[in-house]
């Protein structure tokens, strides 16, 4: 594979913030921790593969043959876009990869206010392939059109030493009669994420003796945490909630004492802090749609019903000029999911976190990408040289 | 056709109410000039609402300045006028209309097109004010939409329009620059220079705003001070908008090298000292880090000034393989092409690059430019 495809140059939201887009542009996208880490999986997966990775702030500029010799590109290297889809540009004269997270069922047909990269659909098909992070996302690109699409999500390494402390924890735990749900959230979305989570939660603490609740969060300042503690001790008014930032190794932490991580997205696609709580062995309550429902094994989770809602997508940009659906779960549904969780002897537990985890490691481990990376070389490579032929 | 039996063709002239005709106005003086010589065209020239007239037209493309046009503005007909005209020649369905700047989102007559110039609003939106890119972005979807011919500049501008806005190739045509340097006025600038020594200077031309990069020679300066003992380095270019030069200046810490005058900042030239400055310089540095076309690339080839450029967008289009090239976010990609110039320039290798450049600049014609755009306007393979 390598003797075809020896670089690949990515361009990804990081970059892009740094030329301070992302203190002006609406859309959310770039700055999101979630596009930075996803970036950055892609690349040590590509490069775990034996692929040089260059990073390229603006592909688009360059555009004749003389600035791919300035920036070293040769035949067969390619170019990788880990962006939201509004954000994604070309590197003109090589092959174009796009990820796409999509986490909607919907995908705008058409130029939405003003802006040409609202029309999702031609720039994903200006791609000589995209690859998904999850089968619910490809079949939505496939179903609009989108006929290059494959499933290919980044391989996700686990924390090694995890798996000893879990069952450390789960002893421990199981004698206490306590039981912690651990969180996490994005600091500039926390607000939404958090509403109807903290209102399921405080129910169920009403009803359960022993609830805790921990709150991580990304990409929050100190201000912010301790304005989302003030807002939380208000909505729980119960003082089993403790909220952290996410910095080195809060979140292994977190997890190894964690009985379950409580997800209630109302739209995911390749959900991260899900999939390291599997990783981690934390059984996972959480609502199973979209991207969510095609990682998770319905044997792996407590689920969290949900119901179906058009509306903004949850604060996407595009979602001001089209309604899209997404699953938002109900309070009485949030904590009804806890309270079962909670009932569930330590051996059930234990099920769910060894289901979980070895799915987890199965899908997302590095065999798995190298064999999809295998199915990206042939489709880009043949459609370079139909290209050539062309 | 009109009564008269010529076509009618309406222009919107907003570039040239412009004081000083450089960059864009140039373009469109070139363009109005060839229009007016025209027997077979009945001209309605259109500006900021306003029909102005040939005779008009003609004494500010003399003077090579909007002043004129922007004068007495309560003695000018309204453009409405022009259109009531040829509705009653009906003449409508056969005009054809030239927009050379922003146009309405709607079609008025039956023929329209329009200059686009760069995208750099859309792909480059932290080289802009937010104020700018609303405005230029708002309906430009209708306006391309609208149009039956678009005429870019280069041909990275007409890839550009394709993959944004997915506009077939039939509607694009490529109507690259021309080169209009005056030899006469360099003759005389060498004249006066007499072949006496220069000391070496590399000219950095444009105005100070982010597109245009000036932060990433001052970035190269602090990293490569040893560039400084070589060769001063002139910045000429007045002040627009972003950081200003002498925060840069402070930012990497070269204030010493400004007040020592190895780094000069002239701010705004004229004509003729941009000229001077340009015949002078051991090379033309043009970082930019986008561009519809490059203008000054090309007159600095013209006039046998080596050029070190920017990569990007399309100067290469301009430069072809007569240049010294770098990627505008590198400055490791800088230095490593002054080195090379520096280094062709010890062993007079640079002789045959400059002669080169030369030669390519004689084939940027506004000649070209304005049959490129005839033809698509007209949809003719020859208007005559």
């Amino acid at each position: 594979m390598t003797d075809v495809i020896s670089k690949v140059f990515v361009s990804d939201a990081i970059l892009q913030e740094r030329l301070n887009v992302g203190a002006v542009d609406p859309s959310r996208g770039n700055v999101v921790s979630g596009w930075k880490r996803l970036s950055t999986l892609y690349q040590n997966s590509l490069a775990a593969c034996g692929l040089l990775v260059t990073p390229i702030m603006r592909p688009e500029i360059y555009q004749a043959d003389v600035a791919r010799q300035v920036l070293g590109a040769n035949v067969g290297d390619w170019h990788l876009a880990v962006k939201p889809i509004e954000h994604l540009r070309p590197f003109h004269g090589i092959p174009n990869v796009f990820v796409c997270d999509w986490p909607f069922a919907e995908l705008s047909g058409q130029p939405l206010g003003h802006s040409p990269f609202f029309d999702q659909v031609r720039l994903l098909r200006m791609a000589d392939l995209v690859i998904c992070c999850t089968d619910f996302t490809r079949d939505t690109l496939r179903t609009a059109g989108v006929e290059r699409a494959i499933t290919l999500p980044p391989h996700i390494p686990n924390a090694a030493g995890q798996t000893e402390q879990r069952e450390a924890s789960d002893t421990r735990l199981d004698q206490a009669q306590t039981c912690r749900f651990l969180s996490v959230v994005e600091a500039n979305q926390m607000s939404r994420q958090l509403a109807t989570l903290l209102e399921g939660f405080a129910d169920a603490a009403r009803c359960h003796h022993g609830l805790r609740l921990m709150i991580c969060v990304h990409g929050a300042d100190e201000a912010t945490l301790a304005g989302l503690r003030r807002h939380v001790a208000l909505t729980t008014r119960v003082e089993t909630t403790s909220v952290f930032a996410s910095a080195g190794t809060t979140i292994a932490r977190l997890h190894a004492s964690a009985d379950f991580f409580l997800c209630t997205n109302a739209a995911a696609g390749l959900d991260l802090p899900l999939i390291d709580a599997m990783l981690a062995g934390v059984p996972v309550v959480t609502t199973m749609e979209a991207g969510t429902a095609s990682f998770v094994p319905a044997a792996a989770v407590v689920p969290i019903a949900t119901e179906c809602e058009k509306g903004d997508g949850d604060g996407e940009a595009i979602g001001l000029f089209m309604p899209l659906t997404s699953h938002p779960p109900s309070i009485a549904s949030v904590r009804d999911a806890i309270l079962a969780a909670a009932s569930l002897d330590p051996a059930a537990r234990s099920r769910l976190a060894i289901i979980g985890r070895a799915n987890a490691e199965r899908r997302f481990g590095l065999a798995a990408f190298r064999e999809g990376l295998r199915e990206l070389d042939r489709i880009v490579s043949r459609e370079t040289a139909e290209e050539n032929i062309r | 056709m009109t009564k008269r039996g010529r076509r009618p063709l309406v222009v919107d002239i907003g570039p040239l109410r412009e004081r000083f005709y450089t960059g864009i106005p140039s373009v469109i003086a070139e363009i109005c000039t060839r229009l007016l010589a025209e027997d077979w065209l009945d001209l309605y020239f259109e500006m900021d609402g306003q029909w102005i007239d040939n005779d008009r037209l003609r004494s500010c493309l003399a003077a090579r300045s909007g002043t004129g046009l922007t004068d007495h503005p309560e003695r000018a007909r309204p453009a409405r006028v022009i259109r009531d005209t040829l509705r009653d020649m009906g003449a409508m369905t056969d005009a054809v209309c030239l927009f050379t700047d922003h146009r309405p989102a709607k079609k008025r007559y039956g023929r329209e097109a329009k200059i686009v110039y760069d995208l750099s609003m859309i792909l480059t939106p932290e080289c802009h004010p937010a104020s700018s890119i609303d405005m230029y972005v708002r309906d430009l979807a209708e306006q391309i939409a609208c149009c039956d011919m678009l005429f870019c500049i280069s041909e990275a501008t007409a890839r550009d329009l394709a993959w944004i806005f997915g506009v077939d190739r039939e509607r694009l045509r490529v109507a690259l620059l021309g080169n209009n340097v005056d030899l006469t006025a360099t003759g005389r600038i060498r004249a006066l220079l007499g072949g006496r020594p220069v000391e070496p200077f590399l000219l950095v031309l444009g105005s100070i705003e982010p597109r245009k990069n000036v932060a990433l020679v001052l970035q190269w300066l602090a990293e490569q001070p040893g560039v400084l003992a070589e060769v001063r380095i002139v910045f000429a270019g007045r002040q627009a908008w972003g950081p200003s030069f002498a925060s840069l200046i402070d930012a990497h810490g070269l204030q010493g090298a400004l007040r020592a005058g190895r780094i000069v900042f002239s701010s705004f030239v004229d004509e003729a000292f941009r000229t001077a400055l340009m015949v002078a310089a051991t090379g033309l540095l043009y970082p930019s880090v986008f561009e519809g076309f490059g203008l000054p690339l090309l007159e600095a080839m013209a006039t046998g000034t080596p050029v070190l450029s920017s990569v990007s967008s399309s100067m290469p289009e301009v430069v072809g393989a007569c240049g010294y090239y770098f990627d505008p976010y590198s400055v490791a990609s800088l230095h490593s092409a002054y080195s090379r110039l520096w280094s062709d320039r010890a062993s007079g290798a640079l002789e045959t690059v400059v002669a080169s450049a030369r030669a390519r600049a004689a084939t940027f014609s506004y000649d070209q430019t304005y049959n490129t755009i005839i033809d698509g306007l007209f949809d003719y393979a020859d208007p005559h």
